[in-house]
């Protein structure tokens, strides 16, 4: 498990030539990152040439060396001036999932046409279509193939393109990675390290972010906004950091509070974006321990950055965004089953008992049921399991949208055990 | 008259606070030098940049910065291989459409001296010691330029320092970074770390608004300040 240096926001495409299975991925599929989806092969193609100039302007930008202190600015004046204020960033596609079988142009023929189009590549495939995914596999074609006839798609395609996603970040941070001290690359490859910055990056909710090796820590925002700025120091390096603060004026008690991990400041940030008054302190937390790491965060407000949302990309939803259409669609479905009576009428009399399938059962549609049928009750509430299990957050989210509005108590019935098998994790 | 928020475009000097002007006026007054003018390179503009480092008394300063403003002497001058040091009366000047002579004339000025003081990179301080009667002969000039070569050294400090200051240790930064030192030679010569020698040297950066470290050398050392 690595931790990659950048994480660009999530943009999956999907392209298949049937609307009504493009329109049941647009309803079902998770919505907290950018999506398109295109039904014309062709216009696939187009667009996602389209992107060559935005990933060698990224890797460019990603690519330039850092010097020890010559220039007044750095790599994250660079960043906020040419990515973080660029709205080229929203249309990098990490991931296409496109369907093998469509006429005219099939999947593998439209991927062959990407080969500059550096995103991963996950094909969608028929009962016969095995042994063609597996040469185009072979040949380094796709990076995936997922039947659609597998029995969990969502699930399959979820944790597929979120692997894959993570494979380009990894790769994108290669281009960083040079510019790291020794020391900076191995503490950020102990696992302690690893699990405490993904942690904080989760809790911080970010869409994106970018590691900067001097000054170290993360640039990174969430899909809302603002500019964050997360300053990682070593036990080691508090050291120095207190030396600066001691240069700048610092008052003593506050040096010796940063000598002891308790405040960070970013002097040194501030100094070179400019920021107006004086650099600020923030509380420190220790991320991981052995080797110590500890993180502040400090807003970097008035900024000239773009989030996604101030972009525009609609489709982008918070947790709470989420967990709202989630639990509207479950009260629409179960509904829906109460009208075709094919749900037990016990439970709309309030009944909690769980005569239906339970949360276990929930994970696993039950077989009759078209096997790319993302609808439907079982299905949503299977969603709900999946994006549930994201993070804290996500829990946090669901327990707000519960208290916010009145739910069929058969449908809150699922909805807690889904909830409590989560807890249990 | 010129609006004061363009007079204070040019005149950036802390002066009221050093007691020493009017200290160092009152030594020469002897000399019938009734006010001071220092201009000089703007710390980080080109090469003809030039502002008023210095006037007093300060009723002075629309006719300062008027002259400032002007052609006169300036970087051409000093391109044509000029003298550094000259003088003048104000009634036998050409008529200037900058009109800094007439401003100086009414206000009871007769004469000048000027005096340069060589900087590196084309640049120089410009003194005009204005006298309240006309020069009639050499030997009063040259009598002004010693008193204004003597007591330079102090003058200029109480000039620049306002302009541009910077501490102890960034300014051993500097002369570590103009030796030819890397980041870390400087941390083991400064006994400090080396994340703290490029603070200092980011901090003289941002100070003297240069984008580099070479261009920041550069910078301090045309201040004389390393």
């Amino acid at each position: 498990m690595t931790f990659p240096l950048i994480s660009i926001p999530k943009r999956v495409v999907y392209v298949d030539d049937k609307g009504s299975f493009l329109e049941v991925l647009r309803k079902t599929m998770p919505r907290h990152h950018a999506r398109e989806f295109i039904s014309s092969p062709l216009d696939a193609v187009e667009r996602l040439s389209m992107e060559g100039m935005y990933w060698r302007d990224l890797e460019r930008l990603l690519s330039v060396a850092e010097t020890e202190g010559n220039e007044r600015t750095g790599f994250a004046t660079r960043l906020i001036e040419s990515y973080f204020g660029n709205w080229s960033r929203f249309h990098l596609t990490s991931v296409l999932i496109v369907d093998y079988a469509m006429p005219g142009l099939s999947g593998l023929e439209l991927i062959k046409k990407l080969s500059a189009w550096p995103g991963r590549r996950i094909l969608l495939t028929g009962e016969a279509d095995a042994q063609v995914a597996i040469s185009a596999f072979n040949a380094g074609l796709i990076q995936k193939f997922i039947p659609k006839s597998t029995p969990n798609l969502y699930r399959a395609l979820t944790s597929g393109y979120e692997e894959m996603h993570q494979t380009v970040c990894e790769h994108l941070g290669h281009l960083i990675r040079p510019t790291l001290t020794p020391e900076q690359r191995d503490i950020l490859h102990r696992p302690a390290v690893v699990e405490g910055l993904r942690q904080k990056v989760e809790d911080l909710d970010w869409s994106e972010y970018v590691l900067i090796a001097r000054p170290f820590g993360l640039l990174g925002m969430r899909h809302d906004g603002p500019l964050q700025w997360l300053q990682l120091e070593t036990r080691e390096s508090l050291g120095s950091l207190a030396e600066i603060l001691t240069a700048d004026g610092f008052a003593q008690l506050d040096i010796r509070q940063v000598q002891d991990g308790h405040f960070l400041a970013n002097a040194e940030l501030h100094q070179e974006l400019a920021l107006p008054g004086q650099p600020q302190l923030a509380d420190a937390e220790l991320i991981a321990e052995g080797p110590d790491l500890y993180a502040a965060v400090f807003d970097l407000a008035n900024l000239p950055v773009l989030s996604s949302k101030v972009y525009g990309i609609d489709d982008i939803m918070s947790p709470m965004e989420e967990m709202r259409s989630l639990v509207r669609d479950l009260v629409v479905e179960h509904q829906r089953g109460v009208d075709d009576g094919e749900l037990d009428v016990a439970m709309d009399d309030g009944d909690e008992d769980l005569s239906r399938p339970g949360s276990d059962a929930v994970l696993s549609p039950p077989t009759s049921r078209p096997a790319h049928d993302v609808t439907g009750f079982d299905a949503v509430l299977q969603r709900l399991a999946t994006t549930v299990a994201q993070s804290e957050m996500h829990r946090h989210a669901l327990t707000l949208v519960l208290a916010e509005r009145s739910v069929p108590p058969a449908v809150n019935a699922y909805v807690q055990a889904v909830l409590a098998v989560q807890q249990a994790k | 008259m010129l609006e004061h928020d363009l007079a204070d475009d040019y005149v950036t000097d802390d002066w009221d606070k050093s007691s020493y002007l009017p200290e160092w006026l009152s030594s020469i007054s002897h000399l019938g030098v009734k006010a001071l003018v220092v201009l000089g390179p703007n710390p980080f503009g080109a090469p003809g940049d030039r502002e008023v480092f210095t006037v007093y008394p300060r009723q002075h300063t629309d006719a300062a910065v008027m002259l400032c403003r002007s052609d006169a002497y300036g970087a051409a001058w000093r391109a044509s291989k000029s003298p550094l040091v000259g003088w003048s009366n104000l009634a036998t000047l050409e008529p200037s459409p900058a009109g800094w002579p007439d401003r100086f004339k009414s206000a009871g000025l007769a004469s000048f001296v000027r005096v340069e003081m060589p900087l590196p990179m084309d640049r120089a301080f410009e003194c005009f010691v204005f006298c309240d009667e006309e020069i009639t002969d050499r030997s009063k000039a040259a009598e002004l330029s010693y008193a204004m070569m003597s007591t330079w050294p102090v003058l200029k400090e109480a000039v620049t320092s306002a302009k541009l200051e910077i501490s102890e240790r960034e300014r051993e930064s500097l002369v570590a970074a103009a030796d030819g030192l890397t980041a870390k030679q400087t941390a083991d010569r400064m006994n400090c770390t080396e994340r703290t020698v490029t603070h200092h040297w980011g901090n003289v950066m941002r100070k003297t608004r240069t984008p580099n470290r070479v261009a920041a050398v550069l910078r301090v050392t045309l201040f004389g300040l390393i």
